[in-house]
């Protein structure tokens, strides 16, 4: 108790000096070398299920049509992103959102492909649904389905966890 | 320098190799050396002035190589005894090339690359020559974006091993395997730096896709960029000081260089709509990229004093440059091709891999 306590107030200082880093628009952490005492450590990803393993239902929801370079949802997918979260509510299902890019470079692909599972979470949010019930996923140029420039939806029975 | 035929190209005379291995040998050296495209090698004694001469013997793949001036003085006379004579001869080559030119020759680096030969795309490595390509990941999940530590010792890579696009890195000597980096969202795209002690890549846990660096273990990270659109595809300058990445700020992307501690991002006008896969060159002057237009992809390289880029290969992408500063590796229509940038002739090095794609040459 009293050391969950003092590891909150050690916080507050970092949280506050990151607040300020981004609203100054200036890049986090500019100017030090991340070896220094205190610097930033990647935050590591809890285990959770892979779109691909066997308790995922895929292609249930209907995927999000992205185009081109764009990671922005397309107005006439918006639809698409209600229906997605009216059946998560519903359900009270867990969702992966893996996203796709049919563009030149491996790796553009990938990160296009996350930036706009990202988008797509960020919608199913706006829609209701909490963050801890969503996670993200790329495959770039290799979405398993119908694959390229889309995001598809993974669902899993939600049980006692969330993500 | 002796510039013995004119053009360009230093003439080394070749003895013929005793011992048992010994023409073998003086085989792969002599491949060895024409690749390096600034010695060109022909059989026997060169006594002029300004001349070169090799003189060598292999028995049980072991090397004796000495390089003879053209009064046959000995520069060098050094024994290779690696287990395997390729190992011993692309020593013995780069020995030449470094006592001869005074730069650094690329026999005895590694190429790693993507390829779905085996069913499931994986990180095979290669010899600089294309030769001796072995698979070195086999756990047949998804894998991408390769890249060579200086000394081919560790590999980095993107495998979707746990379900989620982690770095790992694999110590090619025993080949155990650490994952590095798995924050949420995708880790993907390391470039070692010249002096091999950190990595760059992307990470989007803190929103979206943006380029940090960080430690080896990955244990301390930092952010290097800040916006909205995805930033990807980092790669070092040779000292360090700045980064070189891809953005898609303005649409397509575009190639963008920011210093390695952070700051304003310049965007170099390379001409082309959409950029990608940057690498900078070891003397630091160049820029070479995948430039993409309506009739397709092509090798560019960006020249930092001109502002300017030019079409070196077409039809080809992935450029990696070759630890001499002279030569770059690119996939060209399914096979990994090595072009000489001031010559501009290319040699394909390796096909028949499904699905090549992604070269990483070793520092």
């Amino acid at each position: 108790m009293s050391m969950s306590r003092a590891l909150i107030l050690l916080a507050l200082p970092v949280l506050a000096g990151a607040l300020l880093s981004c609203a100054s628009n200036e890049v986090a952490s500019g100017g030090e070398d991340e070896t220094a005492p205190g610097m930033g450590e990647a935050p590591r990803r809890a285990v959770l299920p892979s779109y691909l393993s066997p308790e995922v239902t895929r292609g249930r929801l209907e995927g999000i049509d992205f185009g081109d370079t764009v990671w922005e949802i397309p107005e006439l997918q918006k639809e698409k992103v209600k229906a997605v979260a009216l059946y998560l509510k519903v359900r009270a299902e867990r969702v992966i959102v893996a996203g796709g890019a049919e563009v030149g470079s491996a790796e553009y692909a990938r990160q296009l492909g996350q930036q706009r599972a990202l988008a797509v979470k960020a919608a199913l949010m706006k829609e209701g649904i909490p963050a801890n019930q969503i996670v993200t996923v790329s495959y770039g140029l290799d979405l398993p389905g119908k694959g390229g420039g889309r995001v598809e939806f993974g669902t899993v029975p939600t049980g006692e966890k969330a993500f | 320098m002796a510039w013995g035929d004119g053009t360009g190209t230093v003439v080394v005379g070749m003895e013929d190799f005793i011992g048992g291995t010994g023409e073998t040998a003086a085989q792969v050296v002599r491949e060895d050396l024409n690749a390096s495209g600034v010695l060109r090698m022909r059989d026997g004694t060169v006594a002029s002035g300004a001349g070169w001469t090799l003189r060598g013997s292999s028995s049980a793949g072991r090397i004796d190589g000495a390089l003879l001036d053209g009064k046959g003085a000995v520069v060098f006379n050094n024994h290779y005894a690696d287990p395997d004579l390729r190992d011993n001869a692309h020593a013995f080559s780069d020995d030449v090339v470094t006592a001869i030119t005074g730069g650094r020759g690329m026999a005895g680096t590694k190429l790693a690359f993507v390829s779905g030969r085996s069913g499931a795309p994986e990180i095979y490595l290669a010899d600089s020559d294309g030769q001796r390509v072995r698979q070195v990941t086999t756990d047949r999940a998804l894998k991408g974006a390769p890249a060579l530590a200086p000394g081919s010792i560790l590999l980095a890579f993107t495998s979707w091993q746990s379900g989620f696009a982690d770095v790992v890195l694999k110590d090619l000597r025993f080949g155990t395997e650490r994952t590095v980096l798995n924050a949420p969202g995708t880790n993907s795209g390391v470039a070692f730096s010249h002096d091999g002690t950190r990595l760059a890549l992307s990470m989007s846990y803190e929103g979206n896709a943006e380029i940090y660096v960080s430690t080896l273990t990955g244990s301390r990270v930092k952010r290097v960029t800040e916006a909205r659109s995805v930033e990807f595809s980092p790669a070092w300058s040779p000292d360090g000081a700045r980064i070189v990445f891809c953005s898609d700020a303005g649409g397509a992307p575009q190639l963008f260089v920011v210093p390695r501690k952070g700051g304003d991002p310049e965007r170099l006008e390379t001409g082309y709509r959409h950029n990608t896969s940057p690498e900078w060159s070891p003397d630091g002057s160049r820029i070479a990229f995948t430039g993409r237009q309506n009739s397709g992809a092509a090798v560019m390289l960006y020249d930092l004093a001109a502002g300017k880029s030019r079409v070196l290969l077409p039809r080809a992408e992935d450029p990696t440059w070759a630890p001499d500063g002279r030569h770059l590796a690119a996939v060209q229509e399914g096979a990994l091709v090595v072009v000489d940038t001031v010559t501009g002739s290319s040699r394909t090095i390796v096909s028949g891999f499904a699905g090549l794609s992604e070269p990483a040459w070793s520092r």
